[in-house]
Parts: C-alpha cells; structure tokens; sequence
C-alpha cells in the first residue's frame, strides 16, 4: 500500500518535472539551425508530395529525389507535354502549380485562403467562397477596415483568427475559393456577416437580416 | 524450573531487542524515505516556482507589448482625428482653390490612417462601426473633391455645404475623443478589453462614447471609395417577372441535360440584392455543383464546384469555345472572350458583349473551365445581369492614331481597340485600349476617346497563382 503510495508520488513528481521541462523548451525554443537543408529537402517533399496527388508518385514522401521521383516525373512530363529529362526546372515547376520564380507572392490570395480553411473548412465548395466573398465586401464596405489584411485581423472579427488557426496551412479547396472570391464570384451577394447558429455567441448577430443560409453558416447583411 | 523461567525471560527480552532494534531501522529508513521524498518534492516545488516566475513575467511582457501597439493605435487615432478637424476648417476659410485641393488631399489620408487606427484597438466589431463608417467616408468623399479640383473643376454650393455640415459632425467627434484621451492614455486599453456578455467589452462601450448619442452623420454622396451610391448599385437587367421554382428548374435542366432529372435538390432562396432559387446538382461522376438561378426570369445568375484536377487535356483556345457555348446555352448570346488565363488546370475566361465594335467591359460574365475534364466549373454572371442594359454610346472625337500617340514610344504598341470601361466605382467611360509592352512587361493604356486623357493604365502581373491585372 505504502510502496503504491510512493510509486504514485513519484510518478506526480516526474509528471510535473516533465512537464515544466517541456514549457522551459518552449519558453527557451531554440532557433532551427538546419533550416537551410530543411528548405531545399522541403522542396523536394512538395514536389513529391504533389506528384503523388496526382497519381504518379508512389513511394515515401521523404525529400529524396531517387529514381522512384526521377520515372515519375518523367512521366509527368510526358504528359503534360513538357521535355522529358526528368529534372524539375522553371517549366516543369510551373505545370506542377509550385511555381516561385515570381516576385509578386500574391500575399492576399494566401491570407485569404488562411482565413477560409480556418474558418470554413469542411463546409460546402460554395459555402467557402462566400465567406471569402464576405471578407472582400467588407473590405469594400466603409464600415469595416480597408484591406484584406485589415478585416481579417481586426479584433475579434474572426474566431479562427482570435484562437490561432488561420496560421494553418490552407488546402487547395480553400485556395481555389479564394482565388474564385477574388474573380468575382459572391454567392452571398454582397454579405458582411456570416454565423454558425448553432455555436454564435452574440445576441445582436441575430438581428441582422439574413441572406441565405449555406452549409452551416447563415450569411447576412 | 526457575532457570527455565531464567532463559524465558532471556529469550524473551532478546526478541524485544531484535524487534526495537528491527523497528528503529525501519523508522530510519522511512526517515531517509521521508527525506528524499521531502528533497524531491522541494526541488520540484522550486523547479516549479521559477518556471511559474519566468512564464508569468512573459505574459506579462506579453501584455504590455499588447497595450502598447494599442496605445500607438489610439494616439494615433487622436493625432490624426484633431488634423483632419484643422484642415477640414482650413478648407472653409480658403479661396477653394489649390490649397484647399492639398487640404482636402491630406484629410483623405489623415482619415484614412484614423479609420486604420479605430479598427485595430479591440473593439467588437459592432460597437463602432457608424464612426467608422463615417471617418471611412469623409476620407473617399474628401478624395474625391480633390480628384475633382484635379481635373479643373471647382467645388459647388453644394459640396461646400456638405463640407461645413463635415466640419460639425468632425467637432464633436474631436471633441469627445480628446475627452476620453486622458483616461485611455493611463493605458488601461488591454485590462478593458476582456470580453463581457457577448462580444462587448468596457473599452468597447467607453469607445462608443466618441459618437454623441444625437449626432446624426451627414450622408455623402459622390463618386468614390465607399460612397452609400456605389455600394447600393441599383440592378439594371433584372426586369423580368417573377417566375416559381418549377419554371427555374426547367431552365436549369434545359442548361444541364446530361444531368437527371433526379440529381437536382431544390436547396433555398437567397434574398439579397439578387432574389434566387438555389440548387444543387450531383454529376455522373458524383461531383456537386451549386447554381442560383434568379427569380425574375430565370437566369442562370452563377455556378460553383470545386474542382481539384490539374491535369490537361483540353487547351485554352477549346475553354474558350466552352465558354462562349455555354453561355449561350445559358441564354445569353454575342458574348466574346475578352481575357483568359490558365491556373492550376483551370481556365478562368471573361466574355463581354461587343456593340458597334465596342467591348463593354462592365457587363462581364466570367466562366471557369475545368481543362482535364472540358466541363464548366464555374460561372459569374451578376456583373452582366447589374450593368447590362441599351445604353447610348458617345462617337469616339479622337481617332486611333491620336490615341496611340499619347502611349509614349518606349511601349511597343501592340493593337488598340474601343472599349467602354468601367472607371472611378459607377462611372463607364468610352475608351482607347492600348495593349502594349515593355521589358516583357503587358500593359493595357486606356484613353479617353472623348477628350483625349490617359484615364488608366493596367499591368499584367505575373503570379504564383496566375496573372493579375494591376
């Protein structure tokens, strides 16, 4: 009984010893030194990455561009009528839409497809670019900031935003939505708000008169 | 006997003595127990106390990096609310003439960095939004009537009327935010900003206080950034009757006949500034398409699927036809391709009605085509539907050649055509379109066919995401 006692003590004693380890890390995280060889290896992982989505690739997504990746591009290449030597240059980069020669990163496009993975992932095609619709009409509207990067961090105006989640990576769905809110597309027709019924906190959300309802959120003006 | 009882006595005080002695060793070692346990537990206790320290002292750095990006914001907002009162009264004491126009310029942009400030203090976003819509406001209304003056022009009555009932609201929107300055500048902000009932905090309700209760807000109506006519744009095309569901179903089945009649859900009505029935249509190969189909009329208004395939198997001069094909199946015809571009798979075309050799830019329609698959991934019609109507086109004054010679000769011109564009929010303007290039740069020069100015050049961007035009 006592030895369980004392089993059970230390046990805490590790538990809480493991634990302020772990936050001192975090407290004290050093910087990644490898982060140069991370990034061409990392590069090497996308391309990888997306040959594997689109069905060419095979192997262990490991950064490691061995003849497994060299026939795949290969094939790639063959079929996107690019010169087949199976080295990934400008061109082949390019067909693989992971092209970063440019000097324009198109910074808007990426935060808005953050804000619209964190806020509406999970929600109908249509549904995410609404709410990336509802962002840009903000933008427009005198009532609210007048930037994509002013409305999306204005305080408190997106709970993804509040909680950390737009720092996700977004998915090509929301890249899509967001490069088609950004065209023109506005299914909402002109909205400035959006709520999920059933989680909305404020009372006066309710009062505004409502659009249309996608998915879960019911959009308004 | 005795000695029996002797040797019992013995025996027995020996078994006390092992068992004192047993039991001081055991007292000893749970001593040593005890004092390890103490040790560890004291060094955990210290371990924990200093990690407790350290991550309290960077929380409360933390807190006071908070308040003073929000104290920034809020001197900021002081600074630029008390000029844009100064310069706002310079402008009523002047001549109107290019002192005012520098005036008017600056009040713009000290507006325009006010209404930056105001939106970034933590305020829920429906406790001030008249007062920024206001700042918002006066900031393109003032811009404006300097892009006025720019052209020659020279305030009305009117305008100037407008501007002194400005000058009020602004007084006591100055006012009242110096007032309650000196409290916020104690640097209370981040303690004020916890949230209370709903998305309402202290700093939120003290903030509203910077709009009188009384004060009504001039309206503002001008050609420029959030004017209340731009953003209330009245829907030129949408006069046909009424139709119920059934008719738009019929519609959309006569658009989309390889689909059964089975796979199309009725899924609601949208009751914004377009009225439309909205359905979901699942294709053969189980992919859901959404359309609203208006309720005047029955007009495809847009369409949207995701689409995830970059694969290519049709090129972007075949898009193009599907596009134009399926515009026209959508009812609208004499559409032509104005602007393609090819992104990740998908080709994103824009059609415009030409008449009399003219493109009207304002009445876009644009068309996604998937390029693995050939089929229409998208379709936009709102800005056709909002802007297409039988205009009165003016006769171009100047020729093709006196356009192109306002395009200075470092560009090598390419082709130049007519065009009505959509400038300046609600103004279309008949226009010289210069495509050209420089340093393998694209650029589009538009010049006013009527009295000769450049109006706007565009350039074409190249992207990670495809081409912009900027």
């Amino acid at each position: 009984m006592k030895k369980r006692k004392i089993f059970l003590i230390l046990c805490l004693i590790f538990a809480i010893c493991y634990g302020s380890a772990f936050s001192l890390l975090q407290v004290f995280s050093p910087t990644n030194a490898e982060s140069i060889y991370v990034a061409t290896s990392s590069e090497n992982k996308q391309i990888q990455q997306k040959l594997k989505d689109l069905g060419y690739y095979y192997g262990n997504i490991d950064g490691i561009i061995g003849s497994q990746s060299i026939s795949a591009i290969k094939n790639f290449q063959r079929d996107y009528g690019l010169t087949v030597d199976g080295i990934v240059g400008p061109n082949t980069l390019k067909a693989l839409g992971l092209n970063n020669s440019s000097s324009y990163s198109s910074s808007d496009l990426y935060l808005l497809a953050k804000c619209v993975h964190a806020e509406a992932r999970g929600e109908p095609y249509v549904g995410q670019v609404a709410v990336a619709a509802v962002i840009l009409n903000r933008v427009k509207s005198p009532e609210f900031p007048n930037t994509i990067a002013g409305v999306i961090y204005q305080p408190w105006a997106f709970t993804a935003v509040n909680d950390g989640q737009i720092n996700l990576e977004p998915n090509d769905t929301a890249y899509s939505a967001a490069k088609d809110a950004l065209n023109g597309w506005d299914p909402s027709y002109g909205c400035l708000y959006y709520y999920n019924p059933e989680t909305a906190t404020s009372q006066w959300i309710w009062s505004r008169q409502t659009v249309v309802t996608i998915g879960k959120h019911v959009f308004a003006i | 006997m005795d000695n029996y009882n002797n040797l019992n006595v013995n025996e027995d005080t020996s078994a006390k003595d092992t068992n004192v002695i047993a039991q001081t060793k055991s007292l000893k070692k749970n001593n040593t127990r005890l004092m390890l346990l103490a040790l560890i537990l004291g060094v955990a206790l210290i371990a924990f106390v200093v990690l407790y320290a350290i991550s309290m002292s960077r929380q409360t750095q933390l807190k006071i990096d908070l308040e003073n990006i929000y104290q920034k914001n809020f001197n900021e907002l002081v600074d630029n609310v008390n000029n844009s009162e100064i310069k706002l009264s310079k402008v009523l004491v002047s001549d109107y003439n290019s002192y005012a126009k520098k005036m008017l310029n600056e009040i713009s942009k000290n507006t325009s960095m006010a209404s930056n400030n105001l939106s970034s203090l933590p305020v829920s976003i429906n406790g001030i939004d008249e007062t920024i819509k206001f700042i918002n406001q006066v900031s393109g209304y003032t811009q404006s009537l300097a892009n006025k003056m720019e052209k020659g022009e020279s305030l009305s009555e009117e305008d100037i009327t407008t501007l002194t009932e400005l000058k009020g609201a602004f007084d006591d929107l100055k006012n009242n935010i110096n007032k309650l300055s000196k409290d916020i500048y104690s640097g209370n902000i981040y303690s004020e900003s916890n949230k209370l009932d709903g998305d309402y905090n202290n700093f939120t309700i003290k903030l509203q206080n910077i709009k009188a209760g009384d004060v009504d807000y001039p309206t503002m109506i001008y050609d420029g950034p959030f004017s209340d006519s731009t953003i209330n744009k009245e829907i030129k095309n949408m006069t046909k009757s009424v139709v119920s569901k059934e008719v738009a179903l019929e519609k959309l089945q006569n658009i989309f006949k390889n689909i059964a009649s089975s796979n199309f859900e009725f899924l609601g009505e949208t009751n914004g500034k377009f009225k439309t029935y909205d359905y979901e249509l699942l294709t053969n190969e189980d992919h859901s398409i959404y359309v609203q189909v208006t309720q005047n009329g029955a007009e495809l208004l847009t369409m949207s699927c995701a689409d995830g395939n970059s694969k290519q198997n049709y090129t972007i001069d075949d898009a193009k036809d599907i596009a134009k094909n399926f515009t026209k199946l959508a009812g609208i015809d004499s559409m032509e391709c104005v602007w393609s571009d090819v992104v990740s798979g998908d080709a994103y075309i824009n059609l415009a009605p030409i008449k009399d050799g003219i493109i009207l830019y304002p009445d876009l329609i644009k068309v996604k085509v998937d390029l693995y698959s050939g089929n229409v991934v998208g379709y936009e019609a709102s800005s056709y539907f909002t802007n297409h109507t039988s205009r009165q086109l003016d006769k171009a004054q100047i020729s093709k050649q006196v356009a192109e010679s306002k395009v200075p000769n470092i560009y090598s011109k390419e082709q130049t055509r007519l065009v009505l564009a959509p400038l300046d929010y609600n103004r279309e303007v008949l226009c010289y379109e210069t495509t050209c290039t420089k340093d393998g740069d694209t650029y589009y020069v538009y010049v006013n066919a009527i009295s000769g100015i450049v109006e706007n050049i565009l350039k074409t961007v190249e992207t990670d995401n495809g081409n912009l035009l900027l």
